[in-house]
């Protein structure tokens, strides 16, 4: 009886464990990074130079690579809201491998010109 | 024809060398009369007034008149014609086409000459005289005529002289025998006196000593002998001198004769000639009636060896010749007479040539000679028009001439007038490539050529029109080109292209650059034509993408911008997006104009032109 009560108490206990560890990490994770607006694409691409400074964050996959330079790379998105492919700068500073296709949910600033600049982006 | 080829070259020979005016002019000169020994002439009669002087002159004015087959050249009466003789031979045919024969008193004319002939046709020496007078009386008959020419009236006048020389030649015969006695006399006594008074002297000098020879030698006579001596010399001076005066008085009737004999003969009066002839026989007899002046010529015909040129050489060969005169017309007016007028034309200007002065010559009827006058005059019309090369002319004349003569071979004449027009044709024809190949000097040599032909030729006109015409358009066409090419209005110079093409032919400058703007249209008009079939496959984005490649080729093209007027508001959206990124690149905002190529490369993923503005604006994405 005892045996069976604790393969019982294990078979629950675990999977919950695991879930609220799961909840945990989201909630830290969240935590831990700061909340940023989605990318306005609309109002972007009427004016970049308005929103020089502020900082997005934008759900995206990567088209293809534009261009290569010496900093880093550029290459186009294409969002989860079913906006038109916009340019980013991605750094090279961020050591990060960028795969055609993949989604990223990327932390983007609006550089001066109209430019934008990832600042962190991590598989979707 | 052989007697006809003959005279004619004695009158080529006789009159060509003039042999007349040398021989006879040095012998006259030579035995001129001295004045001092001029024989007393019977008292002036007819005469002995200007006509014979003038008649000699007229007959042995050998200097003055002359006929020169070979140059062309005929002087009549100190007058030169420089004309050819065929000019002078055709008016006088015209002449005696036109003269009726019947206006003339031929038929009593040549009955004169007839009986005169008939007259004098006795062969022997022993013709009566007054038989020949009155033959010589008839000569002044005929001479009324104007038929005649003179020609009776210069006969009877040499008669007439040869009768005077022979009455002189006796009155010189009588001299010449009264001076050979006192030259007799004068040498009878000269001797005499010489033998006299060499014994005189002898005798005298007989018995004187050596020292008193001289002293005793007699001189006595001397000087009679001196003047007798003088006397004889004088006698024999005047003897010869009588005998000269003697022998020219003959000699020079002789030369005169028969001088003009020849002159008839030459000038192809052969009855004349004839006429003289039997007068010369019957005056003159022995070595008169050998030839002396054109000796060498008559032998040049004569080449026999046999020959022995006398008178009566110009007395046959005028009858046989007069004999073939009268054939002559025989066979002109047997051709007449069976229609075929062109042949009978042909044969009595033959005829005619031979004897222009003949009697069945000039009695030919006259409206025969009316009729063949038509027919000459339209012949020379012909000719006329031949030698100025109009051929149009020449064709119309001998479709006359058919209707005149039957027998005139108007197939001949006409296939050469074709052949004439079709060979100008021919250079003209090449003349006109040459002129649209540029080439000058073929163009001016074909010209040449085809002028040559046919200087009249309506085609030569025709094209020196279009040459003058195209060379002030040429003009046109050079100012309106230059004008659209400088306002790069291309469309309108290919509309015209194949005029410009033409004008510029010699234009290296200009063809290069009509080449330039033809090229340009071309290929603008090929991708309208390639856009317009996309629009009409429903794809309207790359019809812009291809009109957008166009501009690059010749972005002032109105038909062009037309297309793309009329294709922007199916693609408002991408023509938007590209002419933004455009401006953002132009201005530096490469961020911007990247982020518009990528929207209007989504609209139109396979544009070329948003490929190639990515590709320039986004390496200098963080550049701006």
């Amino acid at each position: 009886m005892k045996s069976k009560n604790i393969s019982i108490f294990v078979a629950v206990l675990v999977p919950m464990a695991a879930v609220v560890a799961s909840l945990a990490y989201v909630y830290f994770d969240k935590a831990m990074t700061p909340s940023r607006d989605p990318f306005p694409y609309s109002s972007y691409i009427q004016s970049p130079k308005g929103l020089e400074g502020n900082t997005y964050t934008v759900l995206a996959s990567v088209d293809a690579q534009l261009a290569k330079t010496d900093s880093g790379r550029v290459v186009s998105l294409r969002d989860n809201m079913g906006n038109p492919k916009f340019a980013v700068f991605i750094p090279d500073s961020l050591g990060l491998n960028v795969s055609a296709n993949q989604k990223y949910r990327l932390n983007i600033r609006v550089s001066k010109g109209g430019s934008l600049q990832v600042e962190s982006m991590k598989k979707f | 024809m052989k007697i006809y080829s003959l005279f004619l070259s004695l009158i080529f020979l006789a009159f060509s060398i003039r042999l007349d005016a040398q021989n006879l002019s040095s012998f006259s000169d030579s035995n001129r009369e001295p004045k001092s020994q001029q024989v007393v002439h019977s008292a002036p009669g007819l005469f002995e007034s200007g006509t014979l002087e003038r008649t000699m002159d007229k007959a042995f004015d050998v200097e003055k008149d002359s006929l020169d087959l070979e140059n062309g050249g005929f002087t009549w009466k100190g007058r030169t014609f420089n004309v050819g003789s065929s000019r002078m031979a055709r008016a006088r045919f015209e002449k005696y086409l036109a003269l009726n024969p019947d206006d003339e008193g031929l038929g009593e004319y040549q009955a004169i000459l007839n009986e005169i002939s008939a007259q004098l046709s006795a062969a022997n020496d022993d013709m009566d005289p007054s038989v020949l007078f009155a033959a010589w009386k008839r000569l002044f008959d005929a001479a009324e005529y104007a038929v005649d020419g003179d020609a009776s009236m210069a006969t009877a006048n040499l008669v007439y002289l040869a009768w005077r020389m022979r009455d002189e030649y006796r009155i010189f015969a009588a001299d010449e025998y009264e001076k050979s006695r006192f030259y007799e006399q004068s040498r009878r006594n000269l001797e005499s006196m010489s033998t006299y008074f060499e014994f005189a002297r002898d005798k005298s000098k007989r018995g004187s000593s050596k020292s008193n020879v001289s002293k005793n030698t007699r001189t006595e006579g001397e000087s009679r002998i001196v003047m007798q001596t003088e006397d004889m010399k004088n006698a024999f001076e005047d003897l010869a001198a009588s005998r000269i005066t003697k022998e020219a008085a003959g000699a020079k009737a002789v030369v005169q004769f028969q001088s003009q004999i020849l002159i008839f003969t030459a000038a192809r009066k052969f009855q004349s000639a004839q006429i003289a002839s039997m007068f010369y026989r019957h005056i003159y007899r022995g070595n008169a009636q050998d030839l002396r002046v054109g000796v060498d010529e008559i032998k040049a015909i004569y080449p026999s060896a046999q020959l022995v040129p006398t008178v009566d050489v110009f007395e046959n060969s005028a009858r046989e010749a007069r004999s073939e005169i009268r054939d002559g017309m025989v066979a002109v007016n047997n051709l007449y007479d069976s229609g075929d007028k062109y042949s009978a034309l042909q044969r009595l200007m033959e005829t005619f040539l031979l004897g222009e002065y003949d009697y069945y010559v000039r009695l030919f009827d006259y409206s025969k000679k009316s009729d063949l006058l038509k027919i000459y005059r339209a012949l020379s019309t012909i000719k006329d028009l031949s030698d100025s090369k109009d051929w149009n002319g020449v064709e119309e004349l001998v479709s006359e001439m058919k209707s005149l003569a039957k027998d005139f071979p108007y197939r001949e004449v006409l296939s050469k007038v074709q052949a004439a027009k079709k060979g100008s044709d021919l250079h003209l024809l090449s003349a006109k490539h040459a002129a649209l190949s540029g080439d000058k000097e073929t163009l001016a040599s074909e010209l040449k050529e085809a002028a040559k032909l046919w200087p009249l030729n309506p085609g030569i006109s025709e094209f020196s029109s279009e040459m003058v015409g195209m060379a002030m358009g040429s003009m046109k066409y050079v100012e309106k080109f230059d004008e659209l090419y400088e306002k790069g209005n291309y469309r309108e110079i290919v509309e015209e292209g194949p005029e410009y093409g033409l004008a510029f032919r010699t234009d290296k400058d200009r063809a290069a650059k009509l080449k330039d703007a033809i090229v340009k249209i071309t290929r603008v008009d090929s991708i309208l034509a390639q856009a317009a079939e996309l629009e009409k496959q429903q794809n309207p984005y790359f019809a812009w993408d291809i009109l957008e490649n166009a501009l690059e080729v010749e972005p002032n093209d109105p038909v062009l911008a037309r297309a793309r007027a009329k294709l922007a508001p199916a693609v408002a959206d991408y023509v938007k997006l590209l002419s933004d990124a455009e401006a953002a690149e132009k201005r530096g905002d490469y961020a911007v104009s990247l982020n518009l190529y990528l929207a209007a490369q989504d609209i139109f993923p396979a544009s070329r032109l948003c490929r190639m503005g990515i590709e320039r604006v986004a390496p200098r994405y963080m550049s701006n």
